[in-house]
């Protein structure tokens, strides 16, 4: 952690709230785009990314100012992204929310398909498979998938965040994108999963 | 055939660039001559070209503006909720209170007893009397003690609703079995209710209430290995919100955090 940041880390964790605000600005959009690519829609992922800072500011306390803040950070935002997932699993309403959420949420569909209708269906039936093939991931895979996919996290930090080995993330890596091969393929048949 | 199961396991690390030069080496070499490797390889990248077309789209300056301030009432609310205002716990601040609590809640408890034995104690030994002493027995708990309890159920309860009853057999969790534990647990919400802590905090009395009758139909639900009366219990502690105010219940009184495995990652 460079020592700017350790520095911020320590004020806001000994309760400078201008310290904390720093931090808040600084990490709030790559909070804010991971939760995203757990939820795919903004209106969860603005939940989540509030309830992350929620809990860094309570929480501060208990973080150990040695280790690494960002780990941390992203440790929680992973941990709030699946805990609203599944409570989303539990109410059943994720298949009505996952169709009105295609695309962005933030910027409806007004009903008509404006520039190059043929196109834009596509785009929204392709979206629609994206969330499918997520659906089928445990936690863990579309945690460590949506990391390396999405954010260009390198395994050893996915690894270092969800306190597992590199081993594992490995493997997880590999089962999401056999398992997102398979469900593609349902709709691409050029994909199909070669099991030889 | 060995060659081939063993590079597959690498294609899709090679498609994030995670493998090593020796990895990439036995890469080239491999699918430079085999074919239905090259093919597999192909298909995992027109697989993740496609997951590329997820657009995520920035929610604009006027959200971000708007962000912090909305943060800023959140986590004043959430301090009021914690009893702590507009700064975060320090380990300093954490202690006083700790000793603070503790010491109001044993002179609280030692002025009950007091009172119970010497002005309204009554003489003789009945049934009405072992109420009392149950009831100061009860009074008596400790917030320790309560935390204690609190943070069994706390693990009984995330192994419940970590489950997943259409993937996972219901039979894993032997509920059955588990009834019996669930009815102490009852026993102790009970106990809970009537402690002096729960008397002079509604936030404790209340979650020990919600808990009680939660715990109450998971013992005595006639089939708990039915999926759907795991759904319900599920769904129920989701109303209530009870893991969430187990957590909080924990962070207000400080002590060591839940315990790692109930997190659903770390």
């Amino acid at each position: 952690m460079p020592e700017m940041e350790q520095e911020l880390v320590r004020k806001a964790r000994d309760g400078d709230r201008t310290a904390f605000q720093d931090i808040v600005d600084k990490h709030k959009k790559m909070v804010y785009f991971l939760a995203w690519d757990f939820m795919g829609n903004h209106q969860d992922a603005e939940d989540v990314t509030q309830d992350v800072f929620i809990k860094v500011y309570l929480r501060f306390h208990k973080f150990n100012a040695d280790a690494k803040f960002s780990s941390w950070l992203y440790r929680i935002t992973v941990n709030a992204s699946i805990d609203t997932l599944r409570k989303k699993n539990r109410k059943k309403e994720d298949l009505f929310e996952h169709f009105n959420s295609i695309g962005d949420t933030s910027q409806p569909w007004d009903g008509e398909e404006k520039n190059n209708p043929d196109s834009q269906s596509e785009h929204r039936a392709v979206c629609s498979q994206i969330e499918q093939a997520l659906n089928q991931l445990s936690h863990r895979e579309r945690a460590v998938f949506v990391m390396r996919h999405y954010n260009d996290f390198p395994l050893k930090e996915i690894a270092e965040i969800l306190r597992i080995s590199s081993g594992s993330v490995k493997s997880y890596l590999f089962r999401a994108v056999q398992k997102i091969q398979k469900e593609l393929a349902n709709y691409h048949p050029a994909l199909e999963v070669d099991h030889g | 055939m060995a060659e081939c199961r063993k590079i597959k396991k690498l294609l899709p690390l090679a498609v994030y660039k995670e493998t090593s030069p020796e990895e990439n080496r036995k890469l080239d070499k491999h699918l430079a001559s085999c074919s239905r490797c090259a093919k597999v390889y192909k298909r995992i990248k027109q697989t993740l070209d496609i997951m590329d077309k997820r657009e995520r789209k920035d929610p604009g300056p006027e959200f971000w503006e708007e962000f912090t301030p909305k943060l800023n009432r959140s986590i004043q609310e959430a301090s009021a909720e914690n009893r702590i205002a507009g700064k975060p716990f320090s380990r300093k601040r954490l202690g006083w209170r700790l000793f603070w609590q503790t010491a109001a809640g044993a002179a609280l408890v030692i002025l009950g007893l007091f009172l119970g034995k010497f002005i309204w104690m009554p003489p003789e030994a009945g049934p009405e009397n072992s109420l009392a002493s149950a009831s100061a027995f009860h009074a008596s708990l400790s917030s320790m003690s309560i935390q204690d309890k609190f943070e069994k159920m706390h693990v009984v309860l995330m192994s419940i609703m970590n489950f997943n009853p259409e993937q996972e057999d219901t039979y894993a969790l032997n509920l059955i079995g588990q009834q019996r534990l669930f009815k102490e647990l009852a026993v102790q919400t009970s106990e809970i209710q009537q402690s002096t802590l729960a008397s002079s905090d509604d936030r404790v009395y209340r979650l020990a209430s919600d808990l009680e009758l939660i715990l109450r139909q998971m013992a005595n639900v006639e089939n708990p290995q039915d999926p759907q009366n795991i759904k319900m219990i599920q769904s129920a502690l989701m109303q209530k919100d009870i893991l969430f105010r187990l957590r909080l219940f924990n962070i207000r009184f400080q002590r060591k955090a839940v315990p790692a495995h109930t997190n659903p990652v770390i």
